[in-house]
């Protein structure tokens, strides 16, 4: 095999696709970005501490969860009990850390369930079959108008109270939403001139549904997602006080709520704890959608745009510093750089 | 033609009584035919303009020729052989292909950089064509390589421009990015709708000129049987003055008048024709 | 009605959009404002109509028949804007409102401004879309069922009909074809000069402009970089922004002499 060698300097193909910044790269620009913005800093501490709690909570809480002592119930604050006792004299704070590793699972699960199948959706509905779009719109229409906690309730009889319930309640009619809601931008970019264009250039469908549609869709799936996070938060307390969310034994906010939700006339700081926690992660949640698409999206951050110039700029430099180094496997050289175009996709 | 030296050459592409019907929303009225019966020829090498005012099937006659539309009558020959839905000319005619938009904003992604959406038919070409696959790769141009070269071909600088988002850049090179991207799989046919419409009449100069480099480009570097046609669509007859070899007007899907473009304009023969005339003098 | 324009700066978050501007329409007067996309042309237009984005900060002055608009309260602004000032803007099919029919539109600004009996309404509004040659039967249909060069009539006559003095057009052809487009300009040129209305006509292409204005003004990055007689700077424009301008439309157009071109 021989290959013809050229004496131009070579352009990597960092330069051409400075798009692949590297995903470590992007995560940087992306994470800086929010961390500038007061509304992002909040909701990147917030959720930084919730993940962090969770995973603390698997080894250690203040005070194990399943010691309850009958002398001690409904407690003031003390240096013992930070937060108080609830009414089976466990500790609140215990309790709620522990149940903020439930609530993370729950909301994942959630999060991903609803973007798996909304984007599912969302990939019929843009079909260039009109039979195929037409009835999943229908579909989509006819099932959101099944109530969340309807579904729940059904979920329930075969499986009981459980997680799943709630994931699988939240999932699904989440997913719903993000379909119907991203289904105009999504349709707005399959018709625009760059799709026809690539797909007169015989790119395929289904890349150009990944390569085109998502990233044009992405400001929308952000929010629409992280709102999905905090709408299951709310969803997993009022599931598990209607009895068929989280079973008894777990610890989730919702079961410090529902278990002394009764007695806020008498207790109200018990209730207290549980409600300012879910009310600042789910604000946190909100706003975290917020900042992720001012940032992620290079249309409306400078900051993106910027890096991706430097990091062209630096590819086509360190290419120029070493011109011939690599015109023995210029060969490899493009199949590396086929391959990478491909793989970063 | 320039170049014929009495010869016969035949044409590249071929469009006899090409006819669209869209069906008009309200059923009670009558189906309005888009393009009616319209015969077309295009030959290597050659820059065809098509004339006509918003709604006179200018845009419907390109896609049919391009086969991205099916006609309701007529057919469309590409190299001899008739492009049917699916049928090997019909591939062929595709990847000889290209099309450059009105809005430049509207056809390139607002979220890929330049130097991505450029590259975008090239990789798609290497994916599809095996066969192909081999041959280009022994060309010795690597991607990055031949972006740099069609965008520094259409006046653009590659350091600069590849890594840019088209909401870095004016209207005129973001339409010369998106001539760049339809010029990377070296096209036998160009087809340019209304290129020049949507953007600065300072910039529709420079992209006129580009269009016309390539032109001459492709006449000097091959002979006429493998030089670039181009079709160019517009409603403006003194844009296309200086490039079209031959123009095409059309009125409400029917051809009024074609002929070389220096007989169209010194001596139109219909008003219509004379009107458009009127309407392009300083 | 005249317009005097006096060192109009005009930046927003920072960036200068508009550099000390001065610029005069006398009474019954055509003048031109072209230059290319960016320049700021719209912003001069949006600025006379007290219509700058917010979070502009404005300076110098903008005199309507003498009354300074920076500055002015929003009240005494809206009652000039729709009586006595008319705006044509680029695209039609987004300057009319889509779920109003054509009638209604062009009635508003009588509405809004006069105390007019129904019959008198009617017979001014059928009276301006005679005018903008637009059929009487063209009132009761909506602005999508009409072409391109027929919404832009529209657009004109919901500007004219409460007879303004002064009139800004924001490149009112730039979206419609070549044919339409010269239609659309003589129509706006003759109506203009029947009412003996200002004129304000902003654009990019001489070609449109040489036949609108008498006088005008090459605007480049906020400044105003020549200004002078349309013809003489068709002639012989002096700034290189005027010089790429009146290329760019000598290049894109035949001559007048029926498009006798010589073989390059």
């Amino acid at each position: 095999m021989s290959w013809e060698h050229t004496d131009r300097p070579r352009l990597g193909l960092k330069a051409a696709f400075p798009g692949r910044l590297g995903f470590l790269g992007r995560m940087r620009v992306v994470l800086v970005s929010m961390w500038c913005k007061a509304s992002g800093r909040y909701s990147l501490i917030v959720l930084a501490i919730w993940i962090l709690v969770s995973l603390v909570s698997r080894f250690w809480t203040p005070v194990p969860i399943w010691t309850t002592d009958g002398y001690r119930i409904w407690q003031a604050p003390s240096r013992t009990h930070l937060l108080g006792t609830d009414g089976t004299g466990a500790d609140i704070l215990s309790w709620l850390m522990a149940g903020s590793a439930t609530n993370l699972v729950i909301s994942l699960l959630a999060v991903i369930l609803s973007g798996v199948l909304g984007l599912l959706l969302v990939m019929a509905m843009v079909s260039r079959s009109s039979g195929v779009s037409q009835t999943v719109v229908v579909l989509v229409d006819a099932l959101i108008s099944l109530p969340t906690v309807l579904l729940a309730l059904i979920l329930a009889v075969p499986l009981g109270p459980s997680i799943a319930v709630v994931v699988v309640a939240c999932g699904f009619g989440y997913g719903l939403n993000l379909a119907r809601i991203v289904r105009p931008q999504a349709l707005l970019a399959a018709e625009s001139d760059y799709v026809q264009s690539a797909r007169h250039s015989g790119v395929g469908s289904f890349r150009i549904f990944c390569t085109h549609l998502v990233p044009n869709i992405i400001p929308v799936l952000c929010v629409q997602l992280s709102m999905s996070a905090g709408t299951s938060v709310l969803a997993e307390a009022g599931l598990t006080y209607l009895g068929v969310g989280v079973p008894s034994g777990l610890p989730s906010w919702g079961h410090s709520l529902t278990t002394s939700v009764k007695f806020i006339n008498v207790f109200p700081l018990t209730v207290l704890w549980p409600g300012l926690v879910v009310t600042m992660v789910v604000v946190a949640l909100n706003l975290f959608g917020d900042a992720l698409r001012d940032a992620i999206d290079p249309v409306t951050n400078p900051r993106f745009r910027v890096a991706v110039a430097a990091s062209g700029r630096s590819a086509l430099q360190s290419e120029r510093q070493t011109p011939s180094a690599q015109s023995d496997d210029s060969g490899h050289h493009v199949e590396n750089a086929i391959h990478t175009g491909e793989g970063g996709r | 033609m320039r170049t014929t030296d009495g010869a016969q050459v035949d044409p590249i592409l071929v469009g006899k009584g090409l006819t669209k019907v869209y069906a008009p929303a309200g059923s009670g009225m009558a189906r309005k035919a888009a393009v009616d019966g319209i015969d077309v020829s295009l030959l290597p090498g050659e820059c065809l303009a098509i004339i006509g005012e918003s709604g006179s099937g200018k845009t419907t006659l390109s896609r049919l020729l391009l086969g991205q539309l099916r006609p309701d009558g007529g057919q469309v020959m590409y190299q001899g052989r008739p492009v049917l839905h699916g049928s090997p000319a019909a591939k062929a005619l595709a990847r000889d292909s290209a099309l450059v938009f009105q809005n430049p904003f509207a056809s390139l992604d607002p979220r890929w950089t330049i130097g991505r959406s450029v590259a975008e038919p090239l990789l798609a070409a290497r994916r599809r064509g095996s066969g192909h696959l081999w041959h280009r790769r022994q060309g010795g141009t690597d991607l990055a390589e031949r972006v740099a070269e069609v965008l520094s071909k259409v006046q653009l600088d590659p350091c600069r421009i590849m890594t840019a988002y088209p909401s870095d850049l004016s209207g005129g090179q973001a339409q010369r990015a998106a001539i760049a991207r339809a010029l990377i799989v070296k096209p036998r046919i160009l087809l340019a709708d209304e290129p020049m419409s949507a953007i600065d009449v300072s910039a529709r100069v420079g992209i006129l000129h580009t269009l016309q480099s390539i032109m001459t480009q492709s006449r000097q570097r091959s002979d006429l049987s493998s030089g670039m046609s181009m079709i160019i669509i517009s409603h403006d007859l003194g844009v296309v003055q200086n490039i079209a070899d031959r123009v095409m007007v059309l009125v409400q899907g029917k051809v009024v008048e074609e002929g070389p473009v220096k007989a169209i304009l010194n001596h139109p023969r219909q008003s219509y024709t004379r009107q458009l005339l009127a309407a392009a003098t300083l | 009605m005249s317009l005097v324009i006096d060192g109009l700066g005009l930046s927003i978050g920072g960036r200068t959009i508009l550099d000390r501007v001065n610029l005069r329409v006398a009474d019954g007067q055509r003048v031109g404002l072209i230059g290319s996309s960016g320049s700021g042309k719209s912003m001069i237009a949006r600025s006379v109509l007290g219509t700058a984005p917010l979070t502009a900060s404005l300076s110098g002055s903008i005199l309507v028949d003498g009354l300074q608009i920076l500055g002015s309260d929003d009240r005494s602004l809206a009652d000039l804007r729709g009586s006595r000032m008319g705006m044509i803007f680029q695209n039609p099919s987004t300057a009319l409102n889509p779920v109003k029919k054509v009638y209604s539109q062009v009635e508003l600004p009588l509405r809004r401004h006069y105390r007019l009996s129904a019959q008198e309404r009617r017979r001014r509004v059928m009276e301006i879309l005679q005018q903008v040659g637009l059929d009487a039967d063209l009132a009761g249909s909506y602005p999508h069922e009409l072409s391109g060069g027929q919404q832009q009539r529209a657009a004109i006559a919901t500007a004219l009909v409460t007879k303004p003095r002064l009139i800004l057009a924001d490149e009112p052809t730039t979206a419609l074809d070549a044919i339409t487009q010269r239609q659309i300009v003589d129509l706006l040129v003759s109506l203009v000069d029947q009412s003996g209305a200002s004129l304000l006509f902003i654009t990019h292409d001489f070609s449109v402009l040489a036949r609108v204005a008498d006088y005008c003004y090459i605007l480049d990055a906020g400044r105003v970089v020549e200004s002078g007689q349309t013809q003489s700077i068709l002639r012989d424009p002096s700034s290189p922004q005027g010089r790429t301008l009146v290329r760019a439309a000598r290049e894109l157009t035949l001559r007048a002499d029926g498009g006798k071109h010589e073989d390059d």
